[in-house]
């Protein structure tokens, strides 16, 4: 983990798996592109697929700052094709908003949320002065919402036609899921993780 | 019973035995469980059930035990319902 890491530089963990680190937005634009074109990347998401150019792709993240704004891909130890990227946003008063997309089919259902997932609420809590860290799946995302019953985020509610979803062309309800430091650390404790 | 009715569709969806999927199984723990396991368990319930669950449903679902705690609750709902329009006819 990045125990040393200050406000501004780039982020690097590791899990026993995978390296997961800071990336440029025109990296993650770049090799991410190719999953604009899978409907079941990006609807839940309430993005269409395949409607992207790369420059609207790129247009669409945000840069990150790696102080407030956080982008991280994942690349699975001693591979240079990226798998994943997850964003997260740090508020002033230490709450992070999580976002996670696999737009590698051949690691969906292989635990990469959970194990990566894992090592970034760790460094949220650990390193970053963290408080709650927070998500907002469609309730139609069940392999996202697995991700957080599994680690542990409580539902704290349903935010009502919050979102879209392009391929039933229907609003799409979501839930609020969240996890507080104290608890993490407890479940971190019991695991014998810290 | 509407317990082993439960470890059935999971055994079904998962691909397994259902001596492989014990009553107190819950998500994360019984293997194949997992975020795709989870797709899977949910779809096959909506199937099983032939409608779209609900949110406070879809959350419920963490276990073989809350499975069969809706397949009961189901099958209550529905035996109710075919008794009153018997009665009525």
């Amino acid at each position: 983990m990045t125990k040393s890491w200050k406000p501004g530089q780039p982020v690097i963990l590791e899990t026993p798996r995978f390296v997961v680190r800071s990336i440029s937005r025109l990296q993650v634009a770049w090799h991410s592109y190719p999953w604009t074109f899978d409907p079941e990347v990006m609807h839940p998401f309430g993005f269409k697929a395949g409607t992207w150019t790369r420059r609207t792709w790129y247009r669409r993240f945000r840069k990150p700052n790696n102080k407030r704004k956080f982008c991280l891909g994942i690349w699975p130890k001693g591979q240079s094709k990226l798998i994943g990227y997850e964003n997260f946003d740090l508020s002033p008063h230490g709450v992070a908003a999580l976002s996670v997309l696999i737009g590698d089919r051949e690691w969906w259902g292989k635990g990469v949320v959970q194990e990566t997932r894992g090592a970034i609420i760790d460094f949220l809590f650990g390193t970053a002065g963290c408080v709650r860290v927070w998500g907002t799946p469609s309730v139609r995302n069940f392999p996202s919402i697995f991700n957080y019953q599994n680690l542990g985020f409580t539902c704290e509610g349903t935010l009502r036609h919050h979102g879209y979803d392009p391929g039933t062309q229907e609003r799409r309800d979501f839930f609020v899921f969240a996890m507080l430091r104290d608890e993490w650390l407890e479940k971190r404790k019991q695991q014998g993780t810290v | 019973m509407s317990t082993d009715e439960a470890r059935l569709l999971v055994a079904e969806v998962l691909e397994m035995s259902v001596d492989e999927i014990a009553p107190d199984g819950a998500l994360g723990v019984v293997a194949g469980w997992d975020s795709l396991g989870h797709m899977r368990i949910v779809l096959g319930l909506e199937a099983r059930l032939n409608r779209t669950l609900t949110p406070d449903e879809i959350i419920s679902l963490k276990s073989v035990a809350d499975i069969a705690a809706l397949l009961a609750w189901h099958d209550g709902r529905a035996a109710s319902t075919q008794q009153a329009s018997m009665v009525s006819a």
